[in-house]
């Protein structure tokens, strides 16, 4: 259906007359290295006015400066700017939704991994559930920073890294050539490395994928201790991937530590005689078993009731959740200053969590 | 060394509707959309790239384009002037139309449903193009085609 819809897409294309514009303009930019672009006359105009009265404000402002005696600052003042922080994500990109102004991000989730009961023993005996949060543009920033901490006492809210699987020599286990590739072990699974010769190959490749999706080199400048998770009965390759500290050593000196692409953030399912969560999940169990596989991610699209159980799931762990953020500074002080975990549903289906300061 | 003037003319005639197409949804004016593709053509003739093959062409050609189209967004110039009507220019009703539709839906969502329904990216393919895990262009892909599915069954241009 979808497929369908986009055909009439082959008729937006530019003229002959665009495409030879084009290739003048690279011609002339090859002769010159620098090229004039045409705007249209009414955009000018206004651009051209409104560069006027920013060009008299500019000035009102540099009048400014001079003129008016500068405040003095005390020596306190100056020394507490150096050693505070801030946390900013990505505020700046869903201005347009309407969250509230202490909201400083909002985050979608990426991953999400369901097992349900079934009476499948493979699956654990309780059913599960558990969401990543990829954390768009989440940064510290601040002077003087030696370290960074963050962490969460929140049970079920952790912090998920993903160092590059790395196989050693003498993991090799099988090689079969027939079907053109190697059979290795890496921590206790096999795993086939079809086109990799030795380990050497595959863990070159492997470092080059995850360069793609992550900052490896502030990863191996970091201390985290990774963890189980509570309830989850998956298998070990998504449950060694969450920590619920995270310090990153921030020996470039930078003023702007910048964590995504680095942590992600992890909401786990966690069952209490308090809480619904079992029987959220319960009843996702009675979905997924009229669907014909043992586990149930995003991507049913008849799924909406079992996707709005899942918010709820969601809603639930979060609700009084905070992330702590503590920085060290050069001088040997330290600061803290914890953030609110919240949530703001913009389709019945579809939760955003959002993070703001307490 | 720059790709040879004949070769640039050949990807121009090949490749300019793919950029203009990407630089059109994204920026949802006619106008802006030809500056960003003039912009990219230039950028690859003073490039010294040299593609292994079409696919690596084509996946920098987008990514070179969504990165403009974005830093457009963001300069004073297209923050402080508004569209005058430039759309009429896709004189093309089935397509505007469709357009119309598409344009409803927030730029991730759309970006990723164009690349990989109409462009046939592969979901790794628009990972690396958008500068994003698989895990979220496969949530954005569900998502977004469960809200275009939605907005079309509003308009009355889908049957459930």
């Amino acid at each position: 259906m979808l497929k369908d819809f986009f055909e009439p897409m082959n008729k937006i294309k530019p003229t002959d007359n665009d495409i030879e514009r084009y290739i003048q303009a690279v011609h002339k930019a090859k002769s010159n290295n620098k090229i004039l672009k045409p705007k249209p006359e009414k955009r000018r105009k206004k651009f051209v006015l409104i560069s006027a009265v920013a060009a008299s404000l500019v000035v009102m402002i540099a009048l400014g400066v001079f003129l008016i005696p500068k405040p003095t600052v005390s020596d306190n003042k100056t020394q507490s700017k150096d050693y505070s922080f801030t946390l900013t994500a990505n505020a700046a990109e869903i201005k347009d939704k309407n969250l509230g102004s202490d909201i400083i991000g909002a985050f979608e989730g990426g991953s999400s991994y369901g097992a349900y009961l079934k009476g499948q023993e493979s699956y654990g005996k309780q059913p599960d559930w558990f969401q990543q949060f990829e954390l768009t543009s989440f940064a510290i920033e601040g002077k003087n920073i030696k370290s960074v901490t963050i962490s969460s006492k929140t049970k079920g809210v952790y912090f998920n890294v993903t160092p590059i699987p790395k196989i050693i020599k003498g993991d090799i286990t099988k090689y079969n050539p027939d079907q053109g590739g190697t059979l290795l072990t890496l921590g206790g699974r096999s795993v086939w490395a079809t086109n990799y010769k030795n380990e050497d190959e595959y863990n070159a490749a492997q470092k080059a994928e995850k360069k793609k999706y992550s900052d490896t080199d502030r990863l191996t400048n970091s201390q985290y201790t990774l963890k189980q998770l509570t309830s989850a009965s998956y298998s070990g390759f998504f449950a060694d991937y969450v920590c619920d500290s995270f310090t990153y050593n921030n020996t470039d000196k930078k003023s702007v530590i910048n964590l995504d692409y680095v942590i992600e953030l992890t909401v786990e399912s966690i069952q209490t005689d308090d809480n619904k969560v079992g029987d959220y999940l319960k009843r996702i169990n009675e979905l997924a078993e009229n669907e014909n596989n043992y586990t149930v991610g995003v991507g049913n699209d008849d799924s909406f009731e079992k996707d709005k159980l899942l918010n709820n799931i969601l809603t639930t762990i979060i609700k009084d959740a905070t992330i702590d953020v503590t920085v060290n500074y050069d001088n040997g002080k330290s600061k803290s200053k914890s953030f609110k975990l919240g949530s703001y549903q913009e389709e019945e289906w579809f939760t955003w969590l959002t993070l703001s300061e307490e | 060394m720059n790709i040879g003037t004949e070769k640039i003319e050949q990807i121009i005639k090949e490749y300019s509707a793919l950029i203009f197409r990407t630089a059109y949804q994204f920026l949802k004016n006619y106008h802006d959309a030809q500056d960003v593709t003039q912009d990219v053509c230039v950028a690859l003739a003073l490039s010294d790239k040299d593609f292994e093959n079409e696919t690596k062409l084509r996946n920098w050609l987008i990514t070179v384009t969504l990165n403009k189209c974005r830093d457009l967004h963001k300069s004073a110039w297209h923050r402080k002037c508004e569209p005058l009507g430039d759309n009429i220019a896709v004189s093309e009703p089935e397509a505007y139309e469709m357009m119309e539709e598409l344009w409803k839906l927030p730029d991730n969502y759309r970006t990723t449903l164009y690349l990989y329904y109409y462009e046939e990216l592969t979901v790794d393919e628009i990972a690396a193009v958008l500068g994003k895990s698989r895990n979220t262009i496969g949530s954005w892909l569900t998502r977004g085609k469960r809200k275009l599915k939605q907005i079309l069954l509003e308009g009355g241009k889908f049957n459930a």
